[in-house]
């Protein structure tokens, strides 16, 4: 049997309040294996980006549990919950979300930086992400001195550098065309093909879910069987 | 912590134009207050110089009744054993006799103070600093009266002609004695010129028939030895009254504790008001960045990296602003150093225990004070803003953002 990167059981996330609840997530349970490029499907508000929040640790599911490799996430801290998304899971968001003072490398080299890698260290495994995504050569830019593509890539080299376990991408093309979508996609398909990086990807953009291996479909917060 | 000082110092400069007027908002007040505070100093400088040079000195020793009933039925007889003057606490010490009078020209009457000096002793009083028009007192044999500008003007007088002293003697039998004005005195203020008429020590013993002195006047190297310095004398000799300054001159005693205190009155409302608007500014500043604060949080920043990023963007800001206000307010120092001219107001300052110009007075301790309580604020200023970033949910700020 193989390995599991993310195991969610009932999973319920209800906003609002106790007299008028509003279910964003009703019991899902799913299992991701090590090295799977996913996605999580669906129309707006089906549940994607609380399914993807809630397995990121960014909220805490209201019932159910979510392991991540073999950390139970509803038995740690907000503190531990910060340091699972530092060495165990990448992010990639829709708004590609860098640092605007710091450059493609520098970025990159953040997370690096946070798990207290030494700075040649780092700065190697920064240049050779970057290289690896398309970017040699925009190692200085800053994120305003580049295009909305280019930017996803750094977004993308800083999400792998430190080699997660899992990678979560949020609508990661909604902001880009057909053309460049192309080709964020191939290099996702990279990522996951050639570091091994298990990808989960929140969209409902067919290219990007012709690019994953399987599909996870959510209607009102429920796996669409 | 390079990371966050990295990323705290790239922020300041990214969002200089704000962080600029926020860095120019604390300049002033720092350089304000600083400028004010020296000020307020200076005054209390010349409250207690005005105090110690006007014939009282940090202590003064008086024949006894002198207080109650100034003039020349009592006095310290010459013969008095001063050497327990000689203590290294005290700098000089001058004997006077002084009696109010009554002067008279041959045209006005004024009430007056008449003093016999010793003017090689009078180093340390307003008489130092006299400008004589005509002959000064030189020695205590001196004879001749030197009399105020103002004086002069409203006797009508000048220097050459006679004026008359009236006093009471002693024996209490009246005292008149012809005097020929060889000097005339301008000084600071025209307090002195109105209220003194100057003579030789020795010659006035001689002419009123006093063996002595009506008091003696202390001047100590420190200020704060005069409570302590006054107790031993006191103690060692009973049977004078042992004065301080601020027995004698309570107004000024009190005023000087005042202005001490307004100076801390001072720190705290101007620094006060600055923190609100600290503050404002700050989490101002923080909101417009909430999104990147829950980007950080999101990849694995902790918490407090994030609260430290926000409080060292702050002291920075602060140290920077108290550097450049502490800077620009002591050119300003620099360049009023002689003092702001109260000439046009100096009948009511003047009244007030002050000199017509109101000069700076830099004090170390307020120094301090003002730049420990500007980072002391920096850091509760940037408490709030850290607080923002930090009571927000990661999701909230990526939405709010």
């Amino acid at each position: 049997m193989s390995e599991l990167a993310v195991q969610t059981t009932d999973v319920t996330r209800i906003y609002g309040s106790e007299a008028v609840p509003v279910y964003a997530l009703r019991g899902v349970s799913l299992s991701i294996e090590v090295g799977e490029f996913v996605s999580i499907v669906g129309p707006s508000g089906s549940g994607k980006s609380t399914l993807l929040h809630v397995i990121g640790g960014l909220e805490r599911p209201t019932e159910g549990e979510i392991t991540v490799g073999d950390t139970v996430l509803g038995s740690c801290s907000d503190s531990e919950l910060t340091d699972v998304r530092l060495y165990k899971m990448g992010f990639v968001f829709q708004a590609y979300n860098l640092i605007p003072v710091l450059s493609a490398v520098e970025n990159v080299e953040f997370i690096l930086q946070l798990q207290g890698i030494g700075k040649r260290e780092r700065r190697e495994h920064a240049q050779e992400a970057l290289r690896a995504f398309g970017l040699e050569g925009l190692f200085d830019r800053r994120p305003s001195e580049m295009s909305g593509g280019q930017q996803q890539r750094v977004a993308i080299a800083r999400a792998v550098v430190s080699k997660p376990d899992v990678l979560l991408a949020d609508e990661p093309s909604a902001n880009l065309d057909s053309e460049t979508t192309k080709e964020f996609c191939e290099y996702l398909q990279h990522a996951n093909e050639e570091r091994g990086v298990t990808i989960l990807t929140a969209t409902h953009d067919p290219l990007v879910m012709g690019y994953t291996k399987r599909q996870i479909r959510l209607v009102d917060g429920q796996i669409a069987t | 912590m390079y990371l966050v000082l990295q990323l705290a110092l790239r922020n300041i400069w990214r969002q200089r134009r704000r962080n600029g007027l926020v860095l120019f908002a604390i300049v002033v007040s720092v350089g304000g207050v600083f400028v004010m505070n020296s000020l307020a100093r200076g005054m209390e400088q010349d409250f207690l110089r005005f105090s110690i040079e006007n014939l009282r000195g940090h202590i003064k020793i008086l024949a006894p009744n002198q207080l109650d009933e100034p003039g020349l039925q009592y006095s310290i007889p010459i013969d008095t054993d001063l050497s327990l003057l000689a203590r290294p606490e005290i700098e000089s010490w001058t004997p006077r006799l002084r009696s109010p009078a009554v002067i008279m020209s041959e045209r006005e009457t004024r009430g007056v103070e008449i003093i016999g000096i010793d003017p090689t002793r009078e180093s340390h009083s307003f008489i130092e600093d006299l400008v004589v028009e005509g002959e000064a007192i030189t020695d205590t044999d001196d004879q001749h009266l030197l009399i105020g500008r103002s004086l002069a003007d409203e006797l009508k007088t000048g220097l050459g002609r006679r004026l008359v002293v009236l006093m009471t003697g002693p024996d209490d039998n009246a005292i008149e004695i012809g005097f020929r004005v060889l000097g005339i005195f301008k000084s600071t203020t025209s307090r002195y010129e109105d209220a003194y008429a100057l003579t030789g020590l020795s010659s006035l013993q001689a002419i009123t028939g006093v063996d002595g002195f009506t008091d003696v006047s202390v001047y100590l190297e420190d200020l704060a030895t005069t409570s302590e310095v006054q107790a031993t004398l006191a103690s060692q000799i009973p049977e004078l009254n042992v004065v301080t300054w601020e027995q004698l001159d309570p107004f000024t005693s009190e005023m000087y504790r005042f202005i001490g205190f307004t100076v801390y009155i001072l720190i705290v409302v101007f620094l006060g008001t600055l923190v609100f608007g600290l503050i404002n500014a700050l989490v101002t500043a923080v909101l417009v960045r909430i999104r990147e604060f829950g980007m950080l949080r999101v990849v694995g920043m902790k918490s407090r990296l994030v609260v430290m990023q926000v409080v060292i963007e702050c002291v920075i800001i602060m140290l920077l602003a108290l550097a450049i206000g502490l800077a620009a307010g002591l050119l300003v120092i620099w360049w009023i150093g002689d003092g702001i001219d109260l000439t046009a107001f100096a009948a009511g300052v003047e009244a007030f225990g002050m000199g017509a110009r109101m000069a700076p007075h830099l004090v170390v301790d307020d120094f301090v004070i003002l730049g420990v309580a500007s980072v002391i604020l920096g850091l509760i200023a940037s408490y709030f803003p850290a607080r923002r970033v930090i009571k927000a949910s990661i999701l909230q700020s990526l939405r709010d953002g």
